[in-house]
């Protein structure tokens, strides 16, 4: 058997990941102590516990910038704190690994009960107009599967990518042969530091990396460079699952541990999952939706990507929020036979 | 598929039951899935684990309904189960002074969480060999424990009024007699 947590550091591992930085939060805290007892036993593999989670950010963008295929795990209120050195490594231009376990929040929430509330921040929580490549894994397997094609998608992007779980996955065991999964790893693909006069700056830059603060023409130039690229990658991870329901006039959507608990309703309803959160889906949730009467997003929040479906299908969504760190097929039934008007057993 | 509920609080052995039964399962060929679910006090808080296993994959771990409910404390409430052992007070199914036993016989209350996973396991009908069942065990303490889940393993009625044999022995039987056992692959 083996952990969520266990499975997305080996998966790091995988990838060639040889620098962690973190602080401790819950329910993420196994990534940072499984890095910790692999540093003590492999001096090639660096580790540092910060003094918080905005120093955490920076490490890991300077040990990048430096040649490291570097990560860091964290929750909530701790991926809030990083959002800065995000920003800053999406400016730069930084391929580097985010894992966020999501909890129950605002703040500090519920610090160990699953939720899927920082879909809204995992896109929109810094500054600026980005593009991030956001993965969100639903088992044991994909958590190692993941990891190295979050590590993947950074590198191919230069930019932070987000593998984007929660308490539950994590915290999840299953049976398990990571090494019988197939997963390609993409090499580093910044070289270290460079060479000669080199500027490393949030502000707005040209190509050289001189600070252009105020050149609309080069500040365009440099978004859609940045733009293109990351469409050019997550061309590349299309990645979703669907199952179609001749009988059902009803389509539902979910990621991540809520997509295993309704598992069960396939056979009452069509089911879409996507697996890579953002960008968006877009086509794929368009081509799907418009075969069924209803679309209903069921999640473990107040419908921050039924929101985002909604703006995509250009129709409205149903929201079945699971809430409080309580995610079970009862709940959800629950929640479907009110939003729906009909029993769902 | 069969599902298990071990309810309880944060230093009472949650863990320890779910993932020696998890890993027991997994060396014997099931597929498992085991989820933690607890409050960040974590000592004295509630603790929970959810145990699946079958013969096929597993879809959905968080378990709604319980086959058996292992139920060690009222930290954690509202589960469903068809059958439920608990901690003597906690329930009107099967009530077993755990902690009382662990003192009694084997020295200390801790030892009352083997016990119950002897139980646990008796119930479910899993057949293993001493050697199966010392492999996954925790190191520290190791022949108390295997003595203790032996006592929870064969534990019969009228058991608790007698006085069960919690005789040490080097060899193990987990084959037979098991009261009350579940077929682990009828899927009734």
């Amino acid at each position: 058997m083996v952990q969520g947590t266990e499975a997305i550091f080996l998966g790091a591992l995988r990838a060639g990941g040889n620098f962690f930085a973190g602080y401790p939060i819950s329910p993420s805290t196994e990534i940072l102590v499984l890095a910790a007892e692999h540093a003590s036993r492999n001096p090639d593999f660096k580790f540092i516990q910060s003094e918080d989670e905005l120093a955490a950010g920076n490490a890991i963008i300077g040990a990048s910038l430096a040649g490291a295929k570097s990560f860091t795990a964290t929750s909530g209120p701790g991926f809030t704190l990083m959002q800065e050195a995000i920003g800053y490594g999406h400016e730069v231009e930084v391929p580097t690994v985010l894992v966020n376990m999501q909890r129950v929040g605002p703040a500090t929430g519920m610090p160990t009960m699953p939720a899927q509330q920082d879909v809204l921040q995992t896109h929109y929580g810094t500054s600026g107009d980005y593009y991030p490549l956001v993965f969100c894994p639903n088992s044991v397997a994909e958590c190692y599967r993941y990891a190295v094609i979050t590590f993947n998608a950074a590198e191919e992007s230069l930019s932070p990518a987000i593998l984007l779980s929660d308490g539950f996955v994590g915290h999840l065991n299953e049976v398990v042969d990571l090494d019988a999964i197939e997963v390609e790893v993409v090499a580093r693909s910044r070289p270290p530091l460079g060479t000669g006069t080199r500027f490393f700056t949030g502000l707005a830059h040209d190509e050289k990396g001189n600070p252009r603060t105020a050149d609309a023409v080069i500040y365009k130039q440099w978004l859609s460079m940045v733009k293109a690229r990351h469409e050019k990658v997550a061309a590349r991870y299309r990645h979703f699952e669907c199952q179609g329901n001749d009988s059902s006039d009803t389509l539902l959507i979910s990621y991540g541990i809520v997509s295993r608990v309704i598992a069960p309703l396939a056979g009452q309803f069509a089911m879409f999952r996507p697996i890579r959160i953002f960008p968006m889906l877009g086509d794929e949730l368009r081509e799907y939706a418009q075969e069924y009467e209803r679309v209903v997003v069921v999640e473990a929040n107040d419908g921050q990507y039924a929101s985002l479906v909604e703006r995509e299908v250009k129709r409205d969504v149903v929201r079945v929020p699971l809430l409080g760190g309580r995610i079970n097929l009862e709940l959800a039934r629950k929640g479907l036979s009110e939003n729906l008007g009909k029993e769902v057993s | 598929m069969k599902k298990i509920i071990i309810s309880g609080e944060g230093g009472q052995g949650v863990r320890v039951i779910s993932h020696t039964m998890a890993t027991l399962l997994t060396n014997l060929g099931y597929e498992v899935s085991l989820l933690y679910d607890y409050d960040s006090s974590v000592r004295g808080a509630m603790s929970v684990a959810y145990l699946t296993f079958d013969r096929e994959a597993i879809t959905n771990p968080v378990i709604d309904e319980a086959d058996i409910l292992i139920k060690l404390s009222d930290k954690a409430g509202g589960f469903l189960a068809r059958k439920t052992v608990c901690q003597t007070g906690l329930c009107t199914d099967e009530e077993i002074p755990f902690g009382k036993l662990g003192e009694e016989k084997f020295g200390r209350e801790i030892f009352g969480n083997m016990i119950a996973l002897g139980r646990l396991m008796a119930l479910v009908g899993l057949e293993f060999s001493g050697e199966e069942l010392t492999a996954v065990l925790p190191l520290k303490y190791k022949e108390e424990n295997v003595s203790a889940v032996h006592f929870g393993y064969f534990l019969k009625e009228g058991d608790l009024e007698r006085g069960a044999d919690s005789r040490r022995r080097r060899e193990f039987d987990f084959s037979s007699a098991r009261p009350g056992a579940i077929d682990p692959d009828d899927e009734g």
